[in-house]
């Protein structure tokens, strides 16, 4: 993943235990990255031993942690100097959560290593809709949903999702339903 | 449909998301929800020109639209410009305009409400804003990057060469003048006892230290006590960088286990002594014990005779009263010695009248009062007023605090210790106050420390406030300083057992 996201997890970890906390995960993680550069990418294998350690550290489980960085990952873009592409995605959990897939195509022009996730809605009515979720990592199930309560927040109308399907039991990929 | 064009309008947006349709008089007919948000009033039927200015037109003067070349026009409403062109719809009697949006930056979009799915997939102009976007926040980013970089480089600079500054032994660089060059994290809370920055001067003891590293070429020690750690500090001389280098180590623990051996050394010594005075007490109790009966009992005796025969002799009966009550007091004393000589560790816990062991710990220590003029003031309590505890110990306890109470009102104008007891609803409280004024505010850190202690040797015997208050903790209770009090005042809190009566009274 490209070193924005290690960035935005080593932000989130940050906020929470310090710097010296950070230092000691990554340690834990035995990475030895002091700093990422958000333009280039980085194996995987680095974010997944970041936010296994940093769970571990946290006390909680890796889902909640990866939730929890979830939400932090709309602020933290959104402070991170994308503030504008954010404010460009729309002006609701809805519409928002419809431009997800433009935005990371769109991203991929600039940053061609990307491997976004597929985020496709259906079914959308004025306050609900149906999200689906593909991607080719493994374990991201509560990223988004920590994302979706980021956006709830973000726009001040609390959101809701509920996993309706999920790649757990077979399916090829997660599926929700979304109240905002 | 659009009723101007054989095409759906959602599909012709998909196709340009930002035109607009004018007739032959040029008034507006049909705009797209992409324009709209730039240019809000475009809606109302108005014409091009009350709404737009050509601003560039190759070849033909402003506000002359020609067919298929490049025009720019711009809103007046707000200035938001526009290229693109416009082409005549032949089968319709309609103009078109479509073009995008002339902006640098992504935020002139966000500004007017154009959010990303206003531009057709297809459109380039959102990549090319992003773009430059990604590349400004790279470079924002590499900026940062440098930074770091030069404050690094800059540290290594003036840092001494090849002492990592996160290492997490303090080592500090002074010059041969007394000042501090460098220092690292570890040596932060150092510095902070020292009262010094980078490029002041080390306190006079620590010149004094350097001094004697240049004269004797040796290197020299010293210990140093922070907040709550102690350093040893190795100071060297550096002949390549003509300094001294002062090297630390952390010696908190090391200490902490000299110094309980020390104590169970301690420990042991006065186990010792304690059970010489037993012994010594238990003899003098043994000589004086027989004859003290006597007394007693005959003075008792003499009080009835004279009472009933002799009632006029009031001198007789005072003589007598006093007999009684001093040997009362040898026998007071006595048991207290042979308590106090119990080093009590392995007593049992006892239900005790809480007056008695009052009692018995200033019947102690009278003479010492006494002697220094002190006057003394107690709770009276009722002997009914039980604790659960190990007598020798609560005894031990109040000797120390009363002997410390003595020590220092001893040279003061006005002299009082006042013991006062309340009975709380869960526990019971024994202040020591005496007239001093507190304990000053740089003692009160280790005031509890197993062998603090601000007399001189030799003088600060008995057991130090840090193991009294281990016995007292043993007991489930505190022993603290109450900063607040004006006084010095130390208060036992010890917690209840069903006590049967509680009628406190004060008595000077
Ligand atoms: C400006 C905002 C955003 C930026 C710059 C951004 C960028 C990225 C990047 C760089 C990745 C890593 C993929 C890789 O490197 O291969 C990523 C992953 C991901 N993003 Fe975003 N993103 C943004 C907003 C969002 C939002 C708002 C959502 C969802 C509501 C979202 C959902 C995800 C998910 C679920 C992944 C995990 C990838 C996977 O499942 O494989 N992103 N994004």
């Amino acid at each position: 993943m490209y070193g924005l996201v290690n960035k935005g997890l080593q932000d989130f970890v940050t906020s929470k235990v310090g710097k010296e906390g950070w230092n000691k995960i990554r340690e834990k993680a035995e990475v030895s990255e002091q700093t990422f550069v958000s333009m280039l990418p980085y194996p995987d294998e680095i974010t997944y031993k970041l936010a296994i350690a940093a769970a571990e550290t946290l006390g909680v489980s890796l889902e909640a942690a990866l939730e929890g960085f979830g939400e932090y990952w709309i602020l933290f873009t959104a402070d991170e100097g994308y503030g504008d592409l954010v404010k460009m995605c729309g002006n609701n959990v809805g519409e928002f959560l419809s431009n997800m897939n433009n935005l990371h195509s769109r991203i991929r022009l600039t940053h061609p290593a990307l491997i976004p996730p597929k985020i496709i809605c259906t079914d959308q009515k004025e306050h609900s809709l149906i999200l689906h979720y593909y991607s080719n990592r493994p374990g991201l199930t509560s990223m988004m949903i920590g994302l979706v309560k980021g956006l709830g927040k973000r726009f001040e109308t609390p959101a809701t999702i509920r996993s309706i399907k999920s790649k757990k039991d077979g399916h090829d990929h997660d599926e929700f339903e979304v109240t905002y | 449909m659009i009723k101007t064009l054989n095409i759906e309008k959602s599909t012709l947006e998909k196709i340009t998301a930002f035109y607009f349709l004018f007739d032959s008089k040029q008034v507006i007919v049909e705009a797209s929800q992409a324009i709209k948000k730039a240019c809000p009033k475009i809606d109302s039927h108005q014409t091009v020109s009350n709404l737009f200015q050509i601003v560039v037109s190759e070849s033909m003067p402003d506000n002359v639209l020609i067919p298929e070349e490049m025009i720019i026009i711009k809103y007046k409403a707000n200035g938001f410009k526009f290229k693109g062109q416009v082409i005549l719809l032949p089968s319709e009697s309609y103009t078109i305009f479509v073009g995008s949006p002339v902006v640098e930056h992504l935020e002139e979009l966000t500004a007017k409400g154009i959010s990303l799915s206003d531009f057709c997939i297809h459109d380039t102009l959102f990549d090319y804003l992003m773009l430059v976007h990604t590349t400004e926040q790279a470079l924002i980013e590499s900026s940062h990057f440098e930074k770091e970089l030069t404050t690094k480089t800059e540290q290594e600079k003036y840092g001494p060469a090849g002492i990592p500054s996160e290492s997490p032994f303090p080592i500090l660089r002074i010059d041969f003048n007394g000042y501090l060059n460098y220092f690292n994290a570890a040596a932060m809370p150092i510095v902070y006892v020292w009262n010094c920055q980078k490029g002041s001067l080390v306190p006079p003891l620590e010149q004094e230290v350097i001094q004697t590293v240049l004269k004797t070429n040796e290197i020299q020690r010293q210990e140093i006590l922070s907040s709550n750690q102690i350093f040893l500090l190795e100071f060297v001389f550096n002949k390549k960088s003509q300094s001294i280098d002062v090297f630390g180590m952390d010696i908190t623990e090391k200490r902490a286990a000299e110094r309980l051996a020390l104590e169970q050394r301690m420990q042991l010594i006065s186990t010792n002594r304690l059970s010489e005075i037993g012994k010594m007490a238990a003899e003098i109790m043994h000589e004086i014990g027989t004859p003290l009966a006597i007394i007693t009992s005959y003075s008792n005796q003499i009080q009835e005779i004279v009472k009933e025969e002799l009632s006029n002799l009031p001198v007789i009966i005072d003589m007598a009263q006093s007999i009684e009550k001093s040997a009362l007091r040898i026998s007071s004393v006595m048991q207290g010695m042979r308590r106090l000589a119990r080093e009590g560790k392995k007593d049992p816990f006892i239900s005790t009248s809480l007056q008695l062991i009052i009692n018995e710990t200033i019947a102690l220590c009278r003479q010492k009062i006494k002697n220094h003029e002190i006057s003394l003031k107690t709770t009276v309590i009722s002997d009914q007023l039980l604790i659960e505890c190990r007598p020798s110990q609560i005894s031990q306890v109040l000797i120390n605090l009363i002997n410390n109470a003595c020590d220092a009102v001893e040279t003061l104008n006005m002299k009082w210790i006042e013991i006062d007891i309340k009975e709380k609803e869960e526990h019971i409280e024994i202040s020591v106050i005496d007239s001093g004024a507190g304990i000053p505010q740089s003692y009160r850190s280790n005031l509890f420390d197993q062998f603090f202690t601000t007399k001189e040797v030799g003088k600060g015997t008995g057991l130090g406030l840090g193991i009294s208050r281990t016995l007292i903790m043993e007991h489930g209770g505190t022993l603290t300083l109450d900063e607040t009090s004006l006084n010095t005042r130390f208060v036992i809190l010890l917690p209840k057992n069903k006590s049967k009566s509680s009628s406190i009274q004060v008595a000077a």
